[in-house]
């Protein structure tokens, strides 16, 4: 095959999809890209067994055919490539060479039929969602992240789940270490067809596909089938492949009907957890919310370092609430609210912390308590 | 002033005590196996030029009457156990720092029990009575020297290196006393024509650090009369482990299991009666070629419960690929905590159960096994052999 194409275009590509090339699997050639260089366009496909990238790009296609090529090798060679029109030319078996005249490169392909399947999946119903909202979703659900070694699915994947209590209907995404849980919606417009009203997606794909969102855009589109999850723009398409597994029932973990709603004004309480995480260390994670008449004191005591007290007004006439946390949590929690006054619904020291914009529900995050002897 | 008290033959005085008919003569402890040494030689054994480490036929070489005596080392815990409950009753800064050692810090005690020498002799009266074990005790300024204090009139000695005293009795102290100076140290001592610890200071820091590096500051500290190291009440645990080895190697899964599981019991009990809980899990496997593997996992919550170490245990043993019989097992637990320092709570119920009903389990186990013994209550599989 020979070919040749224009440098920023697929150096764009080829650098979104370092990290589904990136991730270690059992087989070696899912950190190859795939090209297939046919009519007058070249297609790059990036396989890591459950996220699927695949791009189409035009190009100069003097001779058709397909080619596997290390993805890190060859975007680094054509990021730092000094001329904008690059060919590509297999030479002989397997042999490939980048550049021409002064910079040449020669590297060896492994065999394209190695390469995994691309699943085929047709007549895919999309539907559209604004692509803040699904920037939103992704941040919501991987900011809970897991060990390497974590074996629970509701850990490693967040539920995707179709809303339709009201007219316009909603996709809502949870995700959960079972220490906290985010809960987030956003408005879709469209049908979709949902096998149990809900899917369980894996992070890590999810969390791939932010790099392809484009914030100009004015909607995107994504769809469910065949047991993935789909995106897809002009060029440029993702699919992931769906987790099977229970999902906890986490409806009971949102609700705050029966708690006590403290206001807060988010970026005072954020600098706030944020002071007081100083004093955590790896055995020490607390920090003590003490909720009294009009005042939060919050305490840390750790006997490795030392121990601070910080107060803050807020508006609480409750009987007095003692609860430990994480402060990191909470700093995790609050960076995800756009709002400015939040609401922390609280009940005891046996019970999560429910965080919520004061004016919607659009985004729900709980951060269950530290047991406290 | 610091107090050092040193049981006298210790394993061989409590099997004396407890068999008369051993009094006054030669006595060993050692184990059972041909390939033992001497752990322990009573007094009588001792003048034969009978002593710790010796292989057991070296000895029978030296003594022909001696009685060799298999060591119980339940028993001699047991009894440890008692001398160190009599020492916790005048202080509580007392460090153990072997079965029958200890050490006492002595500051404060003067208007409870007198003077040092009194305190000593109490302890003395104490041992003797309740136990009818001696020991030697010595008492100096400093840690190093109440240590070689013991040591000087034993057995049932009782020596007092006053502050007085304390220069003077380092300007005469073989040097070849002092811990972790070996054989090499000496010699290198010999051609500096160091003799004594006072010898020392006539050298400066820089040439005694030249040559003997960090211990050479340390002992220009000592030559002075000066220990830094301060009597440290119970060390701190940082691992707890439990390892066997088979009575004959083996690959059978179910054998390990077995021994896993009942390790697991072991650690988790320690674990328990403590109070702590631990972060992570490790095992020890030991090779027919006595090659060894070792595996460990770090947990997102720390844990208590047997059945929590035997899952992690064996989940990590699954995963050694053996192509040799094994012929030892061993179960570690260590990132110990506190149970009562804070830990996460799970949000989510179907977590949280199980954990807790194994615990509670073994909680009522473990009340079970203090009041009844060890053997009264335990798991099934672990009956079938």
């Amino acid at each position: 095959m020979k070919f040749s194409f224009n440098k920023q275009e697929i150096v764009d590509a080829l650098s979104k999809i370092q990290g589904i090339t990136g991730r270690k699997t059992n087989l070696t050639i899912t950190s190859d890209i795939l090209i297939k260089a046919m009519g007058s366009t070249i297609t790059i496909t990036a396989n890591d067994l459950e996220t699927v990238f695949s791009g189409t790009y035009e190009a100069e296609v003097e001779k058709e055919g397909i080619l596997s090529i290390n993805s890190k090798k060859f975007f680094e060679i054509i990021r730092e490539y000094p001329e904008n029109f690059i060919p590509i030319n297999e030479i002989e078996n397997r042999w490939v060479e980048i550049g021409k005249n002064d910079s040449i490169y020669h590297i060896v392909a492994s065999d394209y039929k190695n390469y995994p399947q691309t699943p085929v999946i047709e007549d895919v119903k999309f539907i559209s969602i604004r692509p803040k909202d699904l920037k939103k979703m992704i941040e919501v659900s991987s900011v809970i992240s897991f060990s390497g070694e974590e074996k629970r699915i509701y850990v490693i994947g967040s539920l995707i789940e179709k809303i339709t209590e009201n007219e316009s209907p909603k996709l809502r995404i949870v995700s959960t270490d079972s220490r906290r849980l985010n809960c987030f919606e956003a408005p879709y417009k469209g049908t979709l067809e949902l096998p149990d009203e809900s899917v369980i997606i894996p992070k890590k794909g999810f969390s791939e596909l932010a790099k392809f969102i484009d914030t100009g855009s004015d909607e995107i589109s994504v769809g469910i089938k065949d047991n993935h999850f789909i995106f897809k723009t002009e060029k440029e398409s993702v699919m992931i492949k769906l987790l099977e597994g229970e999902y906890p029932n986490y409806k009971p973990v949102i609700n705050y009907q029966e708690m006590i709603p403290v206001e807060v004004d988010k970026n005072m309480f954020y600098t706030l957890m944020k002071r007081v995480s100083i004093l955590t260390s790896d055995e020490y994670k607390s920090v003590v919310l003490n909720f009294k008449e009009n005042e939060l004191v919050v305490t840390i005591t750790n006997p490795e370092i030392g121990e601070s007290k910080e107060q803050m007004m807020i508006s609480f006439s409750n009987e007095e609430i003692k609860s430990a946390f994480n402060p990191r949590y909470f700093m995790d929690a609050l960076n995800m609210f756009e709002k400015n006054t939040l609401v922390l619904n609280v009940k005891d020291s046996k019970s999560p912390c429910i965080i919520k914009s004061l004016d919607d529900d659009n985004l729900i995050c709980v951060i269950m308590a530290m047991h406290i002897s | 002033m610091i107090l050092h008290m040193d049981m006298d033959a210790f394993f061989a005085s409590v099997e004396q005590r407890d068999h008369p008919t051993l009094k006054n003569k030669p006595v060993i402890i050692s184990g059972r196996s041909k390939r033992s040494v001497v752990s322990t030689a009573s007094y009588e054994a001792r003048k034969f030029g009978i002593h710790s480490a010796m292989p057991v036929f070296m000895a029978q070489r030296l003594c022909r009457d001696l009685v060799i005596i298999p060591g119980n080392m339940e028993k001699y815990r047991c009894e440890s156990g008692k001398i160190m409950k009599i020492l916790a009753g005048f202080s509580p800064f007392v460090e153990q720092t072997s079965i029958d050692e200890a050490y006492m810090d002595l500051r404060g005690l003067n208007r409870l029990f007198g003077s040092p020498e009194n305190i000593a002799a109490t302890i003395k009266k104490n041992i003797e009575e309740h136990l009818g074990l001696t020991c030697s005790i010595g008492i100096a300024p400093v840690k190093f020297l109440a240590k070689i204090a013991s040591d000087m009139n034993k057995p049932d000695g009782l020596t007092l290196i006053s502050e007085d005293r304390m220069m003077s009795f380092i300007e005469g102290l073989p040097i070849g006393k002092i811990s972790g100076i070996g054989k090499q140290a000496a010699k290198q001592m010999e051609t500096l024509q160091i003799k004594t610890l006072g010898d020392i200071r006539q050298y400066p820091l820089s040439v005694l650090t030249a040559k003997f590096g960090k211990a050479g500051a340390r002992l220009l500290e000592l030559s002075n009369g000066i220990d830094q190291s301060k009597v440290t009440p119970e060390h701190i645990r940082k691992s707890i482990s439990s390892e066997t080895t088979l009575e004959d190697d083996t690959i059978d899964f179910e054998d390990i299991k077995r021994i896993l599981l009942d390790r697991s019991q072991i650690v988790g009990a320690l674990l328990r009666k403590k109070g702590l809980v631990c972060k992570t899990i490790s095992i020890k496997i030991k090779l027919a070629d006595f090659s060894q593997i070792t595996r460990s996992r770090k947990l997102d919550t720390p844990v208590s419960s047997s059945s929590a170490i035997f899952n992690e245990a064996l989940d990590l043993f699954k995963k050694i690929r053996l192509t040799k019989k094994i012929r030892l097992a061993g179960v570690g637990v260590s990132g110990l905590q506190d149970k009562n320092m804070p830990s996460q709570m799970s949000l989510l119920p179907i977590e949280n159960t199980s954990k807790d009903q194994w615990e509670s389990v073994d909680t009522a186990v473990d009340c079970i096994s203090e009041k009844f013994g060890p053997h009264i209550i335990k798991k099934a599989s672990l009956n079938l052999k």
